[in-house]
């Protein structure tokens, strides 16, 4: 009785690897030695390309604070937050804190709402608009650093 | 790629492994080796280690990434391989005592393979071959469907990326490692994966995702072939081929080695951490005088569970728990001193990275999320919470049908009485060392368990994300213990 339930376990592992590997075959055969050329475009590299602008213009020691349309907790939000954290290392991205963030990523699916947002705060848009996701600055009334008129006044932005 | 990038490719996979083979071979001696194989794929687990423990000592005294890094890294593995050389050739092999030569000499080379050709002989050879074969066939097939896989998701799945190379990124691009400026970002994890990440890329030059993809299918290929050649060791090469095969089909373990996630790398770890155990067990019925470099070894590799995962900590109070336990069951034995010799090394051998785990702590401010939700009340509400018992119980029994389902096969065959294929001394050992593991096991496994009972995150949704994850550190350890026998 050992023997035949040990035959039969090894039989099953037997079988189970041919499943395996017949399974796995036709994905194998569709390029030379079945390994794929080249890595995937993923949503982290999407990211990358609509954050670019920001990796270009604030400083990689800055703190930037993410502001959303999404209602908090969702998850849409949260993953775009992370993507955008990820893309934008070695900045730091929190979420919003009015007063302590000189620089705003803003992501918003409604314009009008992203608009509404900004006023609300009092963030200035230093991005192109009619994009997805834009980057502000905080006034410098609520938080100023050294860079805030500067940077506004080379924007034609100043007070 | 250019040629210089290739080059320093080559150099941050092969100086690590080197230097890890060096340092095996140094603290397992070789009178007691065991086997080129074993020492081989233990090789690079111990290389990165080091290789990361030495980077966060280095970055954390200058407290910047510095750019002239692969220079230092490959000094400290020249001196590493240098000093593991020195030792070895002032070494020598002492002449054993007579139970332990015949040991040595059943661990030898020349007996293995005599073992193996007469296995292939005279056992059902077609049986075996075709386990070879189809061991072979599979792993190749599987090798390349998770190099796909990596291909397909670059920056790893979600763990991978907002975790791991989250941290290497912060680091790298920002050049500064003073970790306390971090507000955020799970910087308190411990940080073997993404210095690992850092070195890569800076030996290459620049970023580039093959960086962590190479270390994460590094280690998974590592703990199959581990898992392989240390059953090959002790059990004979068609129980190996029948544990091999149950872990290259359990989809779950390759999907998260090719995920970057570091659940395979600590799972990589504890099964070097059960193997050197079993091997410590054997002194329990032979005098074992090189059982203190195996005890160092051993130490190191619990540290490094601890260096991998924050849940390594259950490794190390386990292991030590397990070892003095046993000692102080030997209290009237006159070999006490000798059985309680492993614990102070073992506990010597994690010394070093205890402190750099104990470092990178104190160093960052966040707080761990599990344990920042903990007070009085609020766990003892938790733990006198029945309901969450029977959640936890049932998620567990759907993990273990869902993706683990050999689990059920292989207690089958451990319940079977079974005719040892090796000589009939080392089958006393073998059950000693076979009960320690399982004990072992048990233990982390309640660990783990209790770490869901008071979790402070909602229990569903933890139980949904990490479960399976953690199942599979125990997973290849699992089979090793269980092919110990079948």
């Amino acid at each position: 009785m050992p023997a035949t339930i040990a035959r039969f376990v090894t039989a099953l592992i037997i079988l189970n690897a041919l499943f395996n590997i017949i399974a796995q075959w036709p994905a194998l055969t569709a390029s030379p030695l079945g390994v794929r050329n080249g890595f995937a475009y993923t949503p982290l590299d999407y990211a990358a390309e609509r954050t670019a602008f920001i990796q270009q213009r604030v400083p990689r020691n800055a703190s930037i604070g993410f502001l959303t349309d999404q209602p908090p907790g969702a998850f849409e939000a949260s993953r775009a937050f992370y993507e955008a954290r990820y893309a934008l290392a070695p900045r730091l991205l929190e979420p919003f804190t009015p007063g302590k963030h000189v620089w705003v990523m803003g992501d918003f699916e409604q314009e009008a709402a992203g608009q509404a947002l900004a006023q609300q705060f009092g963030l200035i848009l230093i991005s192109p608009p009619n994009e997805r996701v834009k980057l502000y600055m905080a006034p410098a009334k609520t938080a100023k650093t050294p860079d805030t008129d500067k940077i506004l006044a080379q924007d034609g932005l100043a007070e | 790629m250019t040629e210089a990038a290739l080059l320093g490719l080559l150099a941050y996979v092969a100086l690590p492994w080197l230097s890890g083979f060096m340092t095996v071979a140094a603290l397992w001696n070789r009178r007691f080796h065991p086997g080129l194989l074993v020492k081989f794929f233990m090789a690079p687990g111990i290389g990165y280690g080091l290789s990361s423990v030495f980077a966060y000592i280095w970055f954390s005294a200058f407290q910047v990434i510095r750019t002239d890094f692969p220079l230092e890294d490959v000094a400290f593995h020249g001196l590493l391989i240098g000093l593991c050389v020195l030792y070895l050739f002032t070494h020598n092999p002492p002449t054993a005592p007579t139970a332990t030569g015949s040991f040595a000499k059943q661990m030898g080379w020349a007996w293995r393979l005599r073992q193996l050709l007469q296995q292939l002989w005279h056992s059902q050879q077609r049986l075996t071959f075709v386990l070879i074969g189809l061991f072979v066939l599979q792993f190749f097939v599987l090798a390349i469907a998770s190099i796909n896989k990596s291909m397909d998701a670059p920056h790893g799945e979600w763990d991978a990326w907002q975790t791991w190379n989250y941290r290497a990124r912060v680091l790298y691009r920002g050049g500064n490692f003073a970790l306390n400026f971090l507000p955020y970002g799970h910087f308190d994890y411990p940080m073997l994966l993404p210095l690992n990440v850092i070195r890569g890329w800076q030996y290459m030059g620049g970023e580039t995702q093959l960086v962590p993809i190479l270390l994460g299918l590094t280690f998974l290929f590592a703990s199959i072939g581990l898992l392989f050649s240390v059953i090959v060791t002790f059990n004979g090469i068609r129980q190996a081929a029948l544990a091999g095969l149950m872990l290259l089909t359990t989809s779950r373990y390759l999907y998260w080695g090719a995920a970057q996630y570091a659940d395979v790398p600590m799972a990589y770890f504890v099964l070097c951490v059960c193997e050197l155990l079993y091997t410590l067990g054997q002194q329990q019925t032979l005098i074992d005088p090189f059982a203190a470099g195996r005890a160092l070894l051993l130490g190191l590799l619990l540290g490094l569970c601890l260096w991998t995962k924050n849940e390594g900590i259950f490794w190390l109070l386990a292991v030590l728990g397990l070892l003095l336990w046993h000692n102080l069951r030997q209290g009237g034995d006159s070999n006490r001193d000798l059985t309680a010799l492993p614990v102070a090394h073992v506990l010597l051998g994690a010394l070093p990275i205890l402190t750099v785990v104990f470092s990178l702590k104190m160093s960052v401010s966040e707080t761990n999320d599990v344990l920042a939700g903990q007070s009085f009340w609020a766990t003892g509400e938790r733990v006198l919470s029945l309901s969450r018992y029977a959640t936890i119980y049932y998620a567990g029994l759907g993990a273990l049908t869902g993706y683990f389902l050999w689990f059920f096969a292989v207690l089958v065959l451990m319940s079977q009485p079974r005719p040892t294929l090796l000589p009939n001394g080392l089958t006393q050992r073998h059950n000693l060392g076979q009960s320690r593991l399982m004990t072992l096991l048990i233990m982390v496994l309640l660990a783990y368990a209790f770490t869901f009972v008071i979790t402070p995150q909602p229990l569903q949704w933890h139980l949904e994300t990490s479960l399976d994850r953690l199942l599979i550190h125990l997973w290849p350890a699992f089979l090793f213990t269980a092919f110990l026998e079948c």
